[in-house]
């Protein structure tokens, strides 16, 4: 049923979105309706409760259709909201979870900053307790869905003296609240749908209820949030590469060259060899991880595999099925050309593949009782 | 009013290939779909059913039935009907009307069958007509659009294509309507109605046809399968070039050969 919606409604739709970078709010809100804005979260919240598998099958799906959608929904889900369900208190998450679920309110997840990127405790923005409410200064960088957002998680400095580990705090902000301002949309490579932009705090003031988790560990918080977005983030590349091998075995069949089929040629069937077993490997871990973050398992090094693996099998994927479609792959008439540059900045957001190096290799020696400081 | 929904599925066109120069259907994947009239029948019952009256689909045969009735219950039916017998797969229209009838019993009594007017399975297209000749019901097939039940009484309005507009066809309970393909947009299940389905084990209920209380000879097709025959292969068309009069030239040899 959701293939069905994402082949029929999304897909269409997909090509227009990537000219013209906007969105079709109809279709936004029509998601929303039929519950992908809170698919993992609790029923009691307003969710469809399937979990991460659930929210993995979603994911996939959309990126298969419209990678731009599924990056609003990725981002909306899987880092803002996923962040309020998982260390908000109770009477954050009736404020805010139902409208999220239902689409009403969108989220937007502020970690990055000019300069903190891959060293997420480089944060600078400040928040400074005054009477009853923090004041935030400062600024957000590349944040998805930063134009059109409801609501914010921020992670904002709150004891310089700690650092970013102990004193950073977590925040909802909502997007009216005076001395708050989303930039421009980012011009970028792909993802043109998706919009990214800086956020501006100019004495945002955010009233202590607003504190997401505990005053210190808002740190904690996030990179709990980034552990479990990288599965997600795995399903979505696992569509765009699935997506990328249905159109090689549809067109290798179609295309002659030399007086036969181009599928009967052992250079093109090694191609299609290598993606459909990269493609069962990512599916089988990245499910398997689903299924590990469910039932309550460790899943962190899973997770940063997941991601790693993905986004590189995808950008693989897609690269080689645009070499099966030769120069009707690079035409921007067919999907191919969006689908490669809409998958390049999966190696890059919600932790370069440097920093899952990093996060796998630390998990493994401390596995063997060797700690690796950051 | 109980609306009953006939849900025929069979295999995907996409899964299978068939190939004349061998004279066999190759099935490359185990994957099925409801015939998509039959889902439009769906919509226009479950129109009904946000009016307030009860929509129960039926299906016949192995597990992929069960799949296309968990499926209807996400989108909204209040009830499903598995009449589980995976030797049902290749039923034909004679002992699908006999199992639709007991159904009807079943869930005791129905005012309406709904159910696509074309089937992929052409021999399936039967069973509206067949179904309500043997209920002695009255039977609406041509182009059937859209159901209305009037607020009072018994009386059905079936809208129906006519040239390029429409017309209403009105008729009494009960009664067997096939409804058109495309005739309406078949609703997108919520997705929290599809998790609560799929985790609910009492969602589909299952019978078997000894439980419908069918004897093996009510079961017994109508059609016997002597063999198969292929249609020859296609021959390619012949590409005509050239200006326009020398094309026209070209075309009318070929049609005159």
């Amino acid at each position: 049923m959701l293939r069905e919606f994402c082949e029929q409604e999304l897909k269409p739709r997909a090509k227009e979105v990537d000219r013209t970078g906007r969105q079709v709010p109809a279709l936004l809100r029509w998601m929303g309706e039929l519950g992908f804005f809170g698919i993992p979260f609790d029923q009691k919240y307003g969710g469809a409760g399937a979990g991460e598998v659930g929210y993995c099958i979603l994911m996939q799906e959309l990126n298969r259709a419209c990678p731009s959608t599924a990056t609003i929904i990725g981002a909306h889900i899987g880092i803002a909201a996923m962040s309020l369900y998982l260390d908000g208190s109770e009477a954050l998450k009736q404020k805010y979870l139902p409208d999220l679920c239902a689409g009403r309110t969108i989220g937007a997840f502020g970690l990055t900053e000019p300069n903190a990127g891959s060293d997420a405790a480089g944060i600078q923005l400040r928040a400074t307790l005054e009477a009853d409410a923090y004041c935030l200064n400062g600024q957000k960088l590349w944040i998805t869905n930063g134009p059109i957002a409801d609501v914010v998680m921020v992670l904002a400095v709150t004891d310089p003296s700690l650092g970013a580990r102990g004193g950073a705090t977590c925040f909802v902000v909502e997007a009216n609240t005076p001395g708050f301002a989303a930039g421009q949309p980012e011009r970028k490579m792909g993802l043109h749908g998706s919009p990214t932009s800086l956020l501006n705090f100019d004495a945002v003031r955010v009233p202590k209820a607003n504190v997401l988790g505990e005053v210190g560990l808002g740190f904690v918080t996030f990179m709990k949030t980034l552990d479990i977005g990288r599965v997600s983030l795995g399903a979505a590349t696992l569509g765009g590469a699935e997506e990328a091998l249905e159109a090689s075995l549809r067109w290798v069949k179609a295309r002659s060259q030399f007086g036969r089929a181009i599928a009967h040629m052992q250079s093109v069937q090694f191609m299609l060899a290598d993606m459909a077993t990269e493609i069962e490997a990512l599916r089988a871990l990245v499910y398997r991880t689903a299924w590990l973050v469910d039932n309550g398992q460790p899943f962190v090094k899973e997770a940063g595999m997941c991601k790693l693996l993905g986004s590189e099998t995808a950008s693989r994927c897609i690269d080689r099925a645009l070499q099966i479609h030769g120069a009707l792959g690079i035409s921007r008439e067919f999907a191919l050309e969006r689908g490669w540059r809409d998958a390049r900045i999966a190696e890059i957001f919600e932790g370069t593949n440097e920093i899952q190096r990093i996060v796998i290799a630390g998990e493994l020696l401390h596995e063997r009782g060797v700690r690796i400081r950051p | 009013m109980n609306i009953l929904v006939l849900l025929r599925v069979g295999r995907d066109p996409a899964s299978f290939t068939v190939n004349r120069k061998a004279e066999r259907i190759f099935v490359h994947r185990d994957e099925w779909r409801t015939a998509p009239a039959d889902l439009n029948a769906l919509e226009a019952a479950l129109v009904l059913g946000d009016a307030g009256h009860m929509v129960m689909a039926v299906a016949i045969g192995g597990a992929e039935a069960a799949v296309a009735l968990r499926a209807a219950r996400a989108m909204g039916a209040a009830r499903a009907v598995w009449v589980q017998d995976d030797a049902l797969r290749d039923i034909d229209a004679g002992p699908m009307v006999a199992v639709v009838q007991r159904v009807i019993e079943h869930i005791g009594g129905a005012g309406l069958v709904l159910m696509g007017a074309e089937v992929p399975h052409a021999d399936l297209a039967q069973v509206a007509a067949r179904l309500a000749a043997a209920q002695g019901w009255a039977f609406v097939e041509e182009d059937a659009h859209a159901v209305q039940v009037e607020p009072a009484g018994t009386a059905l309005t079936v809208t129906v294509a006519a040239g390029q507009g429409f017309h209403s066809v009105q008729t009494n309970e009960p009664a067997v309507v096939a409804v058109v393909e495309d005739a309406n947009k078949p609703r997108y299940a919520p997705a929290a109605n599809i998790v609560r389905v799929y985790n609910d084990p009492g969602a589909v209920e299952r019978v078997s046809t000894t439980d419908l209380g069918l004897a093996e000879e009510a079961l017994a097709r109508l059609v016997t399968r002597r063999g198969e025959r292929y249609p020859p292969e296609r021959v390619f068309g012949q590409v005509v070039d050239g200006s326009t009069e020398e094309v026209a030239r070209q075309l009318l040899r070929a049609l005159r050969a």
